[in-house]
């Protein structure tokens, strides 16, 4: 695919996730030029910045999403292995921890190569993006600050 | 369950054998669980591969699982091996089983109302088997001590 073909198609993939937040009055930020999207969600306990963006060179429409803490690090171990639980559980996305760094994310990514892509997908996306990061980020948290064991957690998770 | 979820989803697993036909790759097919699975080299890594196609939630799982697993005295480090193996991947992550020491690469296509290219699943195998290659010598090298953590620190 010519590289015309791929911002072509990026951008209509672009097009198409905008149109999807307008039709359900989501708030959100673009930037045109290098098709990226940004736009927040309260959940139950935590505020959540989300950041939709084009892989143009590789044809991907990524869903990134930055924890809003930083994790200590003497339970850098345990959020290793909640993350690790959480992730053997889930069927589509991942959180990613940064043990070096101490910082976590939730990715799902889906592929548009030659493909058409449809506002219910874009949908679809997000909001299981919101869901999973909602469901598990204050667990996340409360591990971090040791308010929640890492025993608790796995009972909780493996019920 | 919606004729058009089924009719969708049986479109992709045609999709996916069509790939896999045209690749000459031997597999063995499970229509009434819309799944495919196969062995693949990646990089003297044969690693167990598995497509399925998830009729209900209109999603591709692709599940490739290395061929080993950690030992015991090797499961807690593993733990922090496939977080960091993972951790600034762009596709798909690793999946650890820290009970039985298992491994394996998951990647995920959803196709919800949409018109996915069959050459999508190609890449999807792919990716995997970069990954496999990558990592798995990796994975390997821990469990058997002849690497450290800081092996997965490299990129």
């Amino acid at each position: 695919m010519s590289e015309e073909m791929k911002l072509k198609q990026a951008r209509l993939v672009y097009r198409t996730f905008c149109n999807a937040l307008d039709g359900n009055d989501w708030k959100y930020r673009a930037d045109d030029e290098n098709l990226k999207i940004e736009c927040g969600a309260q959940g139950d306990d935590l505020p959540m910045e989300i950041g939709i963006h084009m892989d143009v060179e590789r044809q991907l429409l990524m869903i990134l999403s930055h924890l809003p803490f930083v994790v200590a690090e003497d339970k850098r171990i345990e959020l290793a292995v909640a993350v690790n639980a959480v992730n053997n559980l889930m069927v589509d996305g991942c959180f990613d921890f940064d043990i070096n760094a101490g910082h976590m994310f939730f990715r799902v990514t889906n592929s548009f190569l030659d493909s058409v892509m449809s506002e219910d997908v874009c949908l679809e996306l997000l909001y299981k993006a919101c869901q999973t990061i909602d469901r598990y980020n204050d667990q996340f948290l409360m591990i971090s600050k040791g308010m929640l064991s890492i025993e608790q957690f796995l009972q909780s998770v493996n019920n | 369950m919606t004729d058009r979820k089924t009719k969708d989803a049986a479109q992709v697993y045609r999709a996916i054998c069509s790939v896999l036909d045209e690749k000459k790759r031997t597999y063995e097919k499970n229509k009434k669980e819309l799944s495919v699975c196969f062995q693949k080299n990646c990089d003297d890594i044969e690693a167990s591969f598995e497509m399925r196609v998830d009729t209900e939630r209109q999603l591709v799982t692709l599940t490739a699982t290395l061929p080993f697993c950690m030992s015991e005295e090797k499961r807690a480090e593993g733990v922090l091996a496939t977080c960091k193996a993972s951790c600034g991947m762009t596709i798909g992550h690793f999946n650890y089983d820290a009970t039985d020491g298992s491994l394996s690469f998951r990647i995920a296509e959803s196709f919800v109302d949409c018109t996915i290219d069959q050459g999508v699943y190609d890449e999807m195998i792919i990716c995997a088997s970069a990954m496999i290659a990558e990592y798995g010598s990796k994975f390997l090298a821990l469990d058997k001590g002849t690497a450290d953590l800081s092996v997965f620190d490299e990129s």
